[in-house]
């Protein structure tokens, strides 16, 4: 095993290789750190060119260019509050806050140094896993897949935020937009209303931007400020790596979580950051400021994130499945290169998967390093005036959004979500939950519906099925105990300080923010 | 478009005869310069001119990767630049309805279908907006794919095992939902007369294929490549064992699969089981499904009414191309080693997917309607 990894990473370094892997991770960077583009457009704009190429040359290409957009999809989910992609959603609850109390570098040093530890571990995952994940996705089959969405949808309840009946109605709602589109088990479209752009639902992407990023956009424009509202960042790029490194076991627990999850084919790679945050939201000590600008909250999602990368590359090596859109490029570049994913991958080309393994390793220390030295200045963002920047910004988003389905239909929905979103941040309904809903609805729907087609009721007892319920029962009932008892002292200390999007201490909290504290309040 | 009396017919082909004379005369004096713009014999493409190939799926999919597998090939056979354009969408019908309603027929771009494309179009499905007479066929590209079980599966033990005559009990099949190339496999279900418990949901073959090897599913299938790539290491090691092809449609019959000359076509093993050939609508609509997702699993296109001279010199380019060594050892993985369908032989094929008797579709439809409860049509769509 070792010899193999050792032969590949000699391989992996010679000047052409390592020129296209900093290639990529270059390009990478920069689409992350723009808005909301990602990996998926990278990709696609990479595809055209990966004819003809080496394949270790083309490899070190895409591997590097999707690796890094995990790590540096972390700037514009904490400086902005817009989810540089969908896997990393979940950043945006603490990390905005923290930005908006000016801590904006410190936040983004712990989210790109855990990216990196999250990314290093995959590469681990993945390298183990090449040689033993045959067994643990075989014994997944669509009954233990079903629990793990339910598994999933119970982060609802806790990401609910004190308003259970809101959280529980916006995940409602989640599913039922989920359920927008070609049904998952009948060749049916179901609420398309003769609108080709909805036979395929609505792109996760333009949902996600418009729930969260264009509220804060508006509200910044109306309240004619700066992000973090002060002329100063505090916090330094330093004390946040310090804050990654004193929370080794959130980081483990996340990573395993992230990767767990990508290995799993059929469950896509938004769910695992999903859940490691919701992991850490409901089982860390004094979880009370979770949501308000808790910097564990953002290590707990970018380990997540970029672990899951490694992880997915498994069902997508070793048996085809592309676990997401870039995914199923890197497939396409596969083919482009002449090389096949299958089973083989494992044996005649087990060296172009380690030399994968070691890639996405040395991507992810390298983007790492990258983006730290870009943090501090970058994070000056966060003081400059909102009307400055967010012209720029909307375009950035239109752009981000089109490149969904590349149909007008997606800066409609943009629109549409964009004022739902307003709307639902403005009366303290919660947004994660929603999100949660929607990207669980497809495969909790289409896993139930195998496996009773399958199995009748019988897999209810399947021993693995018991398993994941039990551990469910465990998070809700500890986490809803815990989150019971914080209200009760919440409601004592503070009345009415802080909320899940404003969190300034010190700062002048402003009027509408205010409002929307009291609101929650009263409700909870 | 022209259907104009015969007076004002002739007085047009007299018009442009004189001036094309003139072009055809000064073409030969100066070598092939010839700029025949829309008449039939000049050239249609010039060195460097962009062509757009338009793929009506995502980057990374099959029909997107066997286009750009091709693209560079062509653009030095016919020094051209071609840009591969993906416009996904609807399964492929926004795409496609786009290139025939939206794009000028000049030849200037060119459009790769695939059994997605072409299946909702038979059953008129909802949203499609063209028809196949709104498309010519250049080259077409065969793919066919192999049914399997595991070794070790106590009901099926070979092929006339999945048959209703010699199955011994329900067998499960674990597929994707019952449209496109689904139907194929369903179909041999009704044709066998066979109990089956289909279970059908899952998100492509991939996935149904991990659900066959958890043993979720009794039997699977896959086509050509994948087939090769991710079974065939199986069934070398005694874990797996082929059943059968689904066949390929020669001359309107249903043969063995050129690939898989070893394997009996679903025709045969029914024959085997029954002592006579299967008949009847259900075969009707099995050739019509193969047609359309056998033969033709993905086809490159070009407006019916682009110049002829397009058509011509980007068919002589395939012709060129599907002996070229360099290419078919590249798109192997895509195209899996099949012959590609040229001139008449893709016409016809296309022509046959244009052609089936209404009556054969309503029977397909109601089929499934009854089967799998849902119309795959636009009245279906409504209800």
């Amino acid at each position: 095993m070792l010899d193999v990894a050792h032969e590949a990473l000699v391989n992996l370094l010679q000047p052409g290789t390592m020129l296209y892997l900093c290639l990529g991770v270059a390009i990478g960077t920069v689409l992350g750190i723009l808005p909301a583009l990602g990996g998926l457009a990278g990709m696609s704009m990479l595809l055209p060119f990966i004819f003809g190429m080496d394949p270790t040359e083309g490899l070190a290409l895409l591997v590097g260019m999707f690796a890094i957009t995990a790590t540096s999809d972390t700037f514009p989910s904490v400086l902005l509050g817009v989810p540089g992609s969908s896997a990393s959603q979940a950043t945006v609850l603490d990390g905005y806050p923290l930005a908006r109390q000016g801590r904006g570098a410190e936040a983004l040093a712990a989210g790109l140094f855990s990216s990196m530890l999250g990314g290093i571990f995959g590469a681990l995952v993945m390298f183990f896993a090449i040689f033993s994940a045959r067994p643990i996705i075989l014994a997944f089959g669509s009954p233990e897949l079903f629990l793990l969405t339910l598994l999933g949808l119970s982060m609802v309840a806790l990401l609910s935020k004190g308003s259970m009946r809101l959280g529980l109605m916006a995940g409602a709602i989640g599913l039922l937009l989920g359920s927008i589109g070609g049904a998952p088990t009948h060749p049916v479209y179901r609420f398309s209303f003769d609108q080709i752009y909805l036979f395929d639902g609505i792109p996760l992407a333009v949902l996600a931007i418009g729930m969260f990023a264009i509220p804060e956009l508006i509200d910044l424009l109306v309240e004619k400020r700066s992000v973090a509202g002060m002329n100063k960042i505090e916090g330094s790029v330093f004390r946040g790596m310090r804050s990654t490194v004193r929370n080794p076991g959130l980081v483990a627990r996340s990573s395993a979580i992230g990767a767990f999850i990508g290995i799993l084919p059929g469950l896509g790679g938004s769910i695992g950051h999903w859940l490691a945050y919701g992991v850490a939201a409901q089982t860390s000590k004094n979880r009370r400021n979770f949501g308000k600008g808790d910097v564990r909250g953002v290590i707990a999602s970018e380990s997540a994130n970029n672990a899951t990368e490694g992880g997915a590359l498994i069902p997508t090596l070793m048996f085809g499945i592309p676990g997401s859109g870039s995914m199923a490029i890197l497939l396409g570049g596969f083919t482009l290169m002449g090389l096949q994913a299958g089973p083989s991958m494992v044996t005649t080309d087990l060296s172009v998967s380690v030399s994968i393994a070691w890639m996405l390793a040395i991507a992810n220390i390298l983007a790492c390093g990258v983006c730290l030295i870009l943090a501090r200045q970058i994070a000056r963002i966060t003081v400059l005036p909102a009307e400055l920047f967010t012209p720029f910004l909307f375009v950035m988003l239109f752009v981000a959004s089109y490149q969904a389905s590349r149909q007008w239909g997606d800066i409609i929905a943009l629109i549409a979500f964009g004022l739902v979103g307003w709307v639902m941040k403005q009366i303290g309904v919660p947004r994660p939950p929603l999100l949660i809903g929607f990207v669980l609805s497809e495969p909790a729907e289409r896993y139930l519906w195998t496996s009773m087609g399958t199995y009748g009721y019988s897999w209810l007892w399947h021993p693995m099925v018991i398993a994941i319920a039990a551990v469910i029962v465990l998070l809700l009932w500890f986490g809803l105990r815990v989150s019971r008892r914080a209200e009760e002292t919440e409601a004592i200390v503070e009345a009415g300080v802080d909320g899940v999007d404003g969190g300034r201490p010190g700062a002048v909290v402003s009027p509408p923010d205010r409002d929307e504290d009291r609101g929650r309040d009263t409700r909870s | 478009m022209g259907h104009q009396t015969g007076g004002s017919t002739k007085n047009k082909v007299r018009q442009i005869w004189l001036p094309l004379t003139a072009v055809a005369l000064a073409a030969a004096a100066c070598g092939n310069d010839a700029q025949g713009a829309d008449g039939g014999d000049g050239e249609c493409y010039s060195p460097g001119d962009r062509i757009e190939l338009i793929v009506p799926f995502g980057e990374g999919g099959g029909t997107d990767t066997t286009a750009r597998l091709a693209a560079p090939f062509l653009a030095d056979l016919m020094d051209l630049d071609i840009q591969v354009v993906n416009i996904p969408g609807g399964g492929s019908i926004l795409g496609a309805n786009r290139y025939v309603n939206q794009t000028e027929p000049d030849g200037q771009s060119w459009l790769m279908t695939s059994a997605s494309t072409q299946v909702p179009v038979i059953v008129n499905q909802e949203g499609v907006e063209f028809a196949f007479d709104d498309l010519t066929p250049i080259a077409g590209f065969p793919l066919g794919g192999v049914i399997y079980a595991r070794s070790d599966n106590d009901i099926i033990g070979e092929a006339a095992d999945l048959t209703g005559e010699r199955q011994s009990e329900q067998y499960t099949y674990a597929g994707q939902p019952a449209a496109g190339g689904e139907l194929r496999i369903l179909l041999i279900f009704e044709m066998f007369e066979a109990d089956v418990n289909t279970v059908l949901g899952y998100d492509g073959r991939g996935p149904a294929r991990v659900a066959w090897e958890q043993g979720e599913s009794d039997l699977g299938y896959d086509t050509a490549p994948a087939y090769i790539a991710s079974v065939e290491p199986l069934v070398e090691d005694g874990d797996a064992q082929a059943l059968m092809s689904f066949g390929s449609v020669e001359g309107g019959e249903l043969v063995r699969d050129p690939q898989f000359p070893d394997l009996p076509s679903p025709l045969e093993v029914y024959e085997e089981v029954y002592g006579e050939p299967p008949s009847g609508e259900v075969v009707d609509a099995y050739v019509t499904m193969a047609v359309a997702t056998i033969s033709l699993n993905k086809a490159l296109t070009m407006h019916a009414d682009a110049p002829q001279n397009c058509k011509d010199e980007l068919a002589a380019a395939w012709q060129e191309l599907s002996q070229d060594e360099e290419f078919l050892a590249a798109a192997e993985a895509e195209l899996g080693g099949y012959d590609i369908l040229l001139g008449e032989d893709a016409q016809t094929a296309w022509d046959d997917m244009g052609e089936v008797e209404s009556s054969s579709i309503d029977w397909l439809l109601q089929w499934v309607e009854d089967t799998y409860d849902v119309r795959l049509d636009e009245e279906g769509a409504e209800g």
